[in-house]
């Protein structure tokens, strides 16, 4: 891969080749339940961005920066119709619309003139959603964990100071399982794993395990999420999804939904605290591995190929034919976009957005018995 | 305004056109009081500096890098003649001559031949003024709040994270007053006030009508002071200056003068020093509005305006005239430097009557005083 591939394959921000394909789909920006009466900081894509709820309930994301004069719209305050800025009151609404300036003339008309760069927000699972991209915005995909009621979902999300693709990349790499999480799943440590992956219309399911037992199966949609199963020693089963999310392009975002099969219901979702991390610190501890904690295996790695991995410098081996086909299709998937077409796994069918299921098992751990299945639709 | 506009207006190193505009006004650098036989580093339009006074109790200002290898002379002596640096012992009077190389052969005509930088200084209003533009310098302006006696004046300063040009305009930007400061001032929360901004020799006099009050009266003094009137109930009125101190290009220091009359009781100086405050944390409270500390609210709003603010992306209305009239005299003194004119606000000659500025204040209980 030259530098320029490389570049244009990983940079996020407005206008780059990415960027305008990642701004197509809609990635989860904060806990539904700790956006209440204050403007929260987000920021997506490259974008600093202010989340909001108004009185109606629903939530808002403008730009972070107020056009008058540049202020932070996060020091603002939350109205019953919208947002306003603390340094001359400008107030907007969730849409943009800008609905008062105290200090202009009442019947000035730059209120009606300026528009506030606003975007979509929408709610599932205990997370908000936002789209960045043009309309019409495709709908927001229901997959089973964010819809299904009959289980306990908690939700958490890290910081990786890493690209996005090192991080996604990272889940079309069954081959790192054995070696880099050794410590957690010592029956298959140093193994070689085999696996053997479908294409599909949201990106891939992946079938992976070691030599006779190829019961694990895990689902990679495009373009950055993982939906499987994990059942690390001394852990009950659970399904997860990960969104990983590209807060820009240095840094990633891991949304983690877990959830747990349980018929013992209702239940609320619990929303952790963000995980503050900082590059490349980490607790070092004595595994007779890499030292480095289970929940930082993955961050660690992937931050140690740098802020933006040079793969102008790779050597690849068959393993890493995982990679190799992510790499095509986002690429494939870039040049759809440019030529004007819907890029895959974006959905416009609500029927086909009820319950968006996937069949994931896990097979070697030794909580894996009994894992239970996803009902399928 | 363009990239390049606002680039021109906001950076002052050495060398850029605001830069040497704004090397033409003498600065505050530190507190006359907190000047002693240690040696202070200070920071000023981008310069490293170092403060000392020595024996004769002058205030001096060096380079704060040693001209031999380039040590920091903050961890310097001071001496009855100087300040002598801690590598090699190298000794500087305040005007800049090199006294003394205690390693180099006795006789050596390098130490005559050595001068660093010394910028002139003077103490008025218990603060150190320092001029780092060309000679001959102007006369530091006699500013009411700088120079008058019989009152109570209490010195102060805090450190802003951003460029002074946001710091300034928010001098020049009575309109925030409605938003930025609704909590302090509820009477006019988000009403529409009429702003009379008028052009004068040391910068713009601004009035400011609340709907049915009267005019409150403040003064902004070029490049990025402000002078306003103080009315509390059950307080003494106050006089206030703001002179906001371009530290460099992303950081401001505001040192603030409060005077109260004495009443014939005589002079006295508070040096209340420097508050801390750290970078991107404000108080907190519950006022139903940003919830932001009084004492932080114009820190918050401008350092949240970028190190920089970008003004090639901004929407300006008909309330902003005062910001807009202050970029213009901002863009006309740079040239006026640039054609070796004297910007506004330099005073040669003007001899010893001290500047005086008309406030007028509407007291929190409604009453109307006047300066």
């Amino acid at each position: 891969m030259t530098p320029e591939e490389n570049e244009r394959l990983a940079r996020i921000g407005p206008g780059t080749p990415a960027g305008n394909l990642l701004r197509r789909y809609w990635w989860p920006v904060w806990f539904s339940s700790k956006v209440t009466d204050k403007p929260v900081p987000v920021r997506l894509l490259g974008e600093d961005l202010v989340l909001f709820r108004d009185g109606t309930g629903a939530c808002g994301v403008l730009d972070r920066r107020c056009p008058h004069r540049g202020a932070s719209l996060e020091l603002g305050r939350v109205e019953a119709d919208g947002l306003r800025c603390c340094y001359h009151g400008w107030k907007f609404d969730r849409t943009g619309r800008c609905l008062d300036m105290p200090a202009e003339p009442p019947d000035t008309p730059l209120k009606d003139e300026v528009r506030h760069c606003a975007y979509r927000a929408e709610e599932l699972g205990g997370l908000v959603f936002a789209y960045l991209g043009p309309e019409p915005a495709p709908l927001l995909p229901r997959y089973d964990v964010m819809v299904r009621e009959d289980c306990k979902r908690t939700v958490s999300v890290k910081t990786d100071h890493c690209n996005w693709l090192q991080r996604i990349e990272n889940g079309h790499d069954p081959a790192h399982l054995g070696i880099l999480h050794a410590a957690g799943y010592p029956q298959i440590a140093l193994q070689r794993n085999v696996f053997s992956r479908e294409k599909t219309w949201y990106g891939f399911r992946t079938t992976s395990g070691f030599e006779d037992d190829m019961a694990k199966v895990s689902h990679q949609i495009f373009p950055s999420h993982t939906r499987r199963v994990g059942a690390r020693v001394g852990d009950p089963p659970r399904h997860y999804i990960h969104y990983r999310v590209p807060i820009d392009d240095t840094h990633t975002a891991t949304w983690s939904v877990q959830v747990e099969i349980s018929d013992e219901g209702p239940f609320e979702t619990v929303c952790r605290d963000w995980v503050q991390t900082e590059r490349m610190v980490y607790q070092r501890e004595d595994d007779g591995w890499w030292g480095i904690p289970s929940r930082d295996q993955d961050r660690i790695a992937q931050e140690s190929q740098g802020p933006i991995h040079d793969r102008s410098r790779e050597t690849l081996g068959t393993s890493d034919s995982g990679i190799v086909q992510f790499r095509r299709l986002l690429a494939e998937q870039i040049t759809a976009v440019a030529e004007g077409r819907d890029p895959m796994g974006v959905i416009r069918d609500p029927e086909k957005n009820a319950c968006i299921a996937f069949d994931a098992t896990m097979n070697f751990a030794d909580g894996a018995k009994g894992a239970p299945e996803m009902i399928s639709t | 305004m363009t990239p390049e506009e606002n680039e021109r207006l906001a950076r002052i190193g050495p060398g850029t056109p605001a830069g040497n505009l704004m090397r033409r006004y003498w600065w505050p650098v530190w507190f006359s009081e907190l000047t002693a036989d240690k040696p202070v580093p200070v920071r000023l339009l981008g310069e490293d500096l170092v403060l000392f006074r020595d024996a004769s109790g002058a205030a001096a200002l060096l380079d704060r890098r040693c001209p031999h290898r380039g040590a920091s002379l903050d961890l310097g002596r001071v001496e009855d003649d100087g300040l002598r640096c801690c590598y090699h012992g190298w000794k500087f009077a305040g005007d800049g001559r090199c006294l003394e190389m205690p390693a180099e052969p006795p006789g050596s005509p390098l130490v005559a031949e050595t001068r660093t930088t010394a910028y002139p200084t003077q103490e008025a209003g218990g603060l150190v003024f320092a001029y780092l533009g060309p000679d001959p310098a102007p006369q530091l302006p006699r500013y009411d709040n700088l120079f008058r006696g019989d009152c109570i004046r209490r010195v102060s300063a805090s450190f802003e994270q951003c460029n002074w040009m946001q710091r300034a305009e928010n001098a020049v930007d009575q309109m925030h007053s409605i938003a930025l400061h609704a909590a302090v001032y509820p009477e006019f929360a988000l009403k529409r006030p009429e702003v009379d901004w008028q052009r004068t020799w040391y910068g713009v006099r601004a009035a400011f009508k609340v709907p049915d009050g009267a005019a409150k009266v403040s003064h902004f003094i070029f490049p990025s002071h402000s002078r306003y009137f103080g009315a509390r109930v059950n307080e003494d009125a106050s006089h206030n200056c703001n002179l906001r101190v371009p530290v460099d290009d992303v950081t401001t220091l505001t040192f603030s003068i409060r005077l109260r009359e004495a009443r014939g009781k005589g002079d006295e100086l508070i040096t209340a020093g420097l508050r801390e405050v750290e970078p991107g944390r404000y108080q907190r409270v519950e006022d139903g509005w940003w919830g932001l500390a009084s004492r932080d609210q114009d820190r918050a709003c401008q350092e949240s305006q970028g190190p920089i603010a970008d003004r090639s992306r901004e929407i300006l209305g008909t309330s902003d005239r005062g910001v807009i009239m202050f970029r213009r005299m901002l863009s006309e003194a740079i040239d006026a430097v640039e054609r070796g004119e004297d910007p506004p606000g330099i005073l040669r000659g003007a001899g010893d009557d001290i500047i005086t500025f008309d406030a007028q204040k509407i007291r929190d209980d409604g009453e109307v005083i006047e300066a």
